[in-house]
């Protein structure tokens, strides 16, 4: 619990930076455009029905969607700007709002009295409306505040780092200690935002330059504390040769680790074992000298994005994933004409290089309570069938809407059955409880022989084979120490490690970075002995 | 002597021709056919039951509300021709219920327009000290206040300075008195009648107390629904109201009048 604990504070300095740098310039942005288009639409009113119709509209789009749709809206983007962007978005409506209803709701007596003595449009705006209107336009914008601070926990899987990766991480790995961690950090952040705009806005009420310089002070020291120790992680430093050269020269040759001076970013998808290879590909990347950062927990055609435009350098995918979901190949083949193929398609489609098999397979498998199996005397996928109407399929999300699931639901007859989607980490627990009959469980994961599941065979081979596969970026695959670094993964990690690597987090309840570390070990003993 | 200061420009005449507002398109009028004229230095009154058109009439000679036809002439000059901004500025405009700025200090209520006319900081600042010394407030005491801590009296002599800060030659006053204590209001009337005579301002005041017209209008202009029903002096119309309307309007006053003589006739017959 302590190492857990002491593993989150470590990653808080890069997480709080990335959250703040989002949120402060989502919402400097957004005021920038709602404040202008607030006043504007309360000089034309032709323009005050669509403009606020639009940003009620953003409002009512989930905010979790609204974040998903920027990245194809984008062209496949992740990271930093589609999360900027929604964000952006959705702290228009209560700066809009409330600068709207702000300046119409100024006392008709007191525009009248600015006209009379005389002053412009404009003088009006400046020196009487937009005054009086202050204290409702500044608590539209900490609402604002408030929204998109708690929102900004929702952009990682759209890439871009935040306190929601503690959130996204904890509710993958059931780590409840990490959602804790994020929703503290992440609530207390809002709450002191909220409170040194409040501050600023008492002292412009009030005219007081003392509780003025508290807050500005107050809000440069949460800018440069949370910005500055990260600063160099969130801005990427160079990735010239030049750089790389020059410090080779200053070191002595062969002391010289592979990848110093370079930025790597690592990508992973949402669950356990995707976590852990993150953090093992990681460790050895650092290990070579580069400075690493994850971009974890993203949906796989996001994942499969950000690596073919070089916002992700590596990740590890799914042969079959990429099989069905990428190449939209209906029909499995063989498992190793399968790798061939998937990789040639990645080189020539994409400039996206396999590195190989990582040597286990994580394939999509029905699993079933054991008991609740033999009390319908289900001993593979075709058995299912006459009680499909009777029975509801647990899984995640992402599953349902893919290739496979039609396949399986096609060859097998599962067209009655229901479906229920959950987030992957608690559907072993749910079939084990009987909240649901069948799930699409990962054939790696440890609580399939932890809670005695029974998986059902697939005689008609329906699902493809599923090994998992490095993938460099088309930058990447040209990094010559870069593939070095990673080459001795190839082929390391075999069904049992990963499965007992993805135990220790999901049974054991240890940190992902003790898995991975533990990961990394075994894989050099195994190297040691094979030679 | 402030009033001997070149900056007021001399009086002026003002005068209202055929002046009509409709806010329908013509269907119906909140002001129709009103005219009438003040010669240099005149207060004239605008007196009648609210929503006789008597504020509407004084809007349109600022152009706060822009007539539907007729002319208002300053100095025999169309207002309609004049740049809107600089009318305004030229004009002092006391509001109905004070209208100062409450977030801006005294001070910055009275410089407003000394600062858009943009004069120098040093200017305004002795202006200001100026004003406040002509309406009877201590600068020193008030000048950095807000208005929500003066009470309605203070306030409107605010309003007063406020008006004058530009060296207008003509004001506009709507309703300068209504919602003050009787003594308050003795004082400022008097306080305002002896400064816009000792300037020589030509004014516009608006009320829809008859007594008030009578003690400070040399000239009044009596109105009923969007129409003046007679005019002339506080004498002529003691003496000869005319329309029925001014009659009535006169009975309370002329009661309120008797009843007091009456009192200290009774007094003085008990001694």
């Amino acid at each position: 619990m302590n190492s857990n604990l002491a593993d989150r504070f470590a990653e808080l300095p890069y997480l709080l930076a990335g959250h703040l740098l989002l949120s402060v310039s989502a919402l400097v942005i957004g005021i920038a455009i709602s404040v202008p288009l607030g006043i504007a639409a309360t000089r034309h009113p032709r323009l005050r029905g669509p403009a606020l119709t639009f940003a009620g509209l953003i409002q009512t789009v989930p905010s979790m969607a609204l974040l998903a749709l920027m990245v194809p809206l984008l062209g496949g983007m992740i990271g930093f700007v589609p999360a900027f962007i929604a964000l952006t978005l959705y702290s228009m409506l209560p700066v809009l709002r409330n600068t709207v209803t702000g300046i119409l709701e100024i006392d008709p007596a007191m525009t009248e009295a600015a006209r009379g003595v005389g002053m412009t449009d404009r003088q009006s705006l400046l020196w009487v409306e937009l005054p009086l209107a202050a204290p409702i336009i500044i608590a539209g914008i900490r609402t604002a505040t408030v929204w998109v601070v708690g929102m900004a926990t929702l952009s990682t899987p759209v890439g871009a780092p935040s306190l929601g990766n503690y959130i996204f991480l904890g509710l993958q790995t059931r780590n409840w200690i990490a959602v804790s961690f994020g929703c503290f950090f992440a609530a207390a952040l809002a709450i002191v935002l909220d409170q040194l705009i409040r501050l600023m806005e008492k002292a412009a009420r009030l005219r007081s330059p003392r509780l003025a310089w508290a807050a500005g002070i107050g809000l440069m020291v949460i800018l440069f504390g949370g910005l500055l120790p990260a600063a160099t992680r969130l801005v990427p430093g160079p990735r010239s040769l030049e750089v790389l050269t020059i410090q080779a020269e200053e070191v002595e040759e062969g002391s010289q680790p592979l990848l110093t001076g370079q930025n790597l970013f690592v990508g992973s998808k949402g669950f356990t074992e995707q976590y852990i290879l993150a953090e093992l590909l990681s460790l050895e990347l650092e290990s070579a000298g580069a400075t690493v950062q994850q971009r974890p927990n993203m949906g796989s055609t996001v994942l499969f994005d950000a690596l073919r435009s070089n916002t992700v350098d590596v990740s590890v995918d799914y042969s079959g994933t990429i099989w069905a979901a990428i190449m939209k190949r209906p029909e499995p083949i063989d498992r190793t004409e399968m790798l061939i193929e998937v990789a040639k398609f990645l080189k020539d489609e994409y400039g996206v290089i396999s590195l190989g098999r990582l040597g286990f397979e994580n394939a999509y498998a029905l699993a079933m309570n054991r008991d609740r199996a033999r009390e319908l005397g289900v001993q593979n996928i075709a058995d299912l069938g006459p009680f499909a109407d009777r029975l509801t399929l647990g899984g995640d999300p992402e599953f349902f809407g893919r290739l496979e699931w039609s396949r399986v639901r096609e060859i097998y007859g599962l067209d009655a059955m229901r479906t229920r989607g959950m987030d992957s980490t608690f559907m072993y627990g749910a079939v084990r409880d009987g909240m649901v009959d069948v799930i699409t469980a990962y054939s790696t994961d440890g609580r399939i022989t932890a809670f005695d599941l029974f998986v059902l065979r697939d005689p008609k081979q329906a699902f493809p084979p599923y090994d998992a596969i490095v993938l460099l970026s088309p930058r990447a695959a040209k990094n010559q120490q870069l593939i070095g670094t990673l080459l001795p993964l190839v082929n390391a990690v075999t069904n049992d490690m990963m499965r007992s690597a993805n135990e220790m987090v999901d049974i054991d309840g240890l940190s992902v970075e003790r898995a991975a570390a533990e990961l990394q070990l075994r894989i050099g003993n195994r190297n040691l002995n094979q030679r | 002597m402030l009033w001997s200061s070149p900056r007021y420009t001399p009086s002026v005449t003002l005068e209202l021709r055929n002046v009509g507002k409709s806010y329908d398109g013509g269907l119906s009028f909140a002001v129709e056919d009103v005219g009438f004229a003040a010669e240099p230095g005149e207060l004239v009154v605008l007196v009648g039951e609210s929503g006789c058109g008597k504020t509407t009439t004084l809007k349109t000679i600022n152009r706060l509300v822009e007539p539907t036809h007729g002319q208002v002439l300053i100095d025999g000059s169309d207002v309609a021709e004049r740049e809107v901004v600089e009318l305004r500025r030229s004009i002092g405009y006391v509001f109905q219920g004070i209208g100062l700025f409450p977030h801006l200090s005294i001070v910055r209520n009275v410089g407003i327009i000394p600062t858009l006319l943009g004069w120098d900081e040093e200017r305004i600042s002795d202006r200001i000290a100026e004003l406040l010394e002509l309406v009877h407030l201590d600068s020193e005491e008030y000048g950095s206040r807000m208005p929500a801590e003066l009470s309605g009296g203070q306030r409107q002599r605010v309003g007063f300075a406020r008006a004058l800060a530009a060296g207008p030659s003509l004001m506009l006053l709507d309703e300068p008195f209504g919602a003050l204590d009787p003594i308050t209001r003795d004082d400022l009337r008097t306080d305002f009648r002896m400064i816009q005579r000792e300037l020589g301002l030509t004014a516009v005041l608006v009320t829809h107390d008859m007594t008030e017209a009578l003690l400070m209008g040399d000239r009044i202009i009596v109105m009923r629904g969007g129409r003046v029903v007679g005019q002339g002096s506080p004498r002529e119309i003691l003496r000869d109201p005319g329309h029925p309307y001014v009659a009535r309007l006169m009975e309370s006053p002329t009661r309120q009048a008797e009843q007091l003589a009456a009192m200290s006739d009774d007094d003085r017959n008990q001694k």
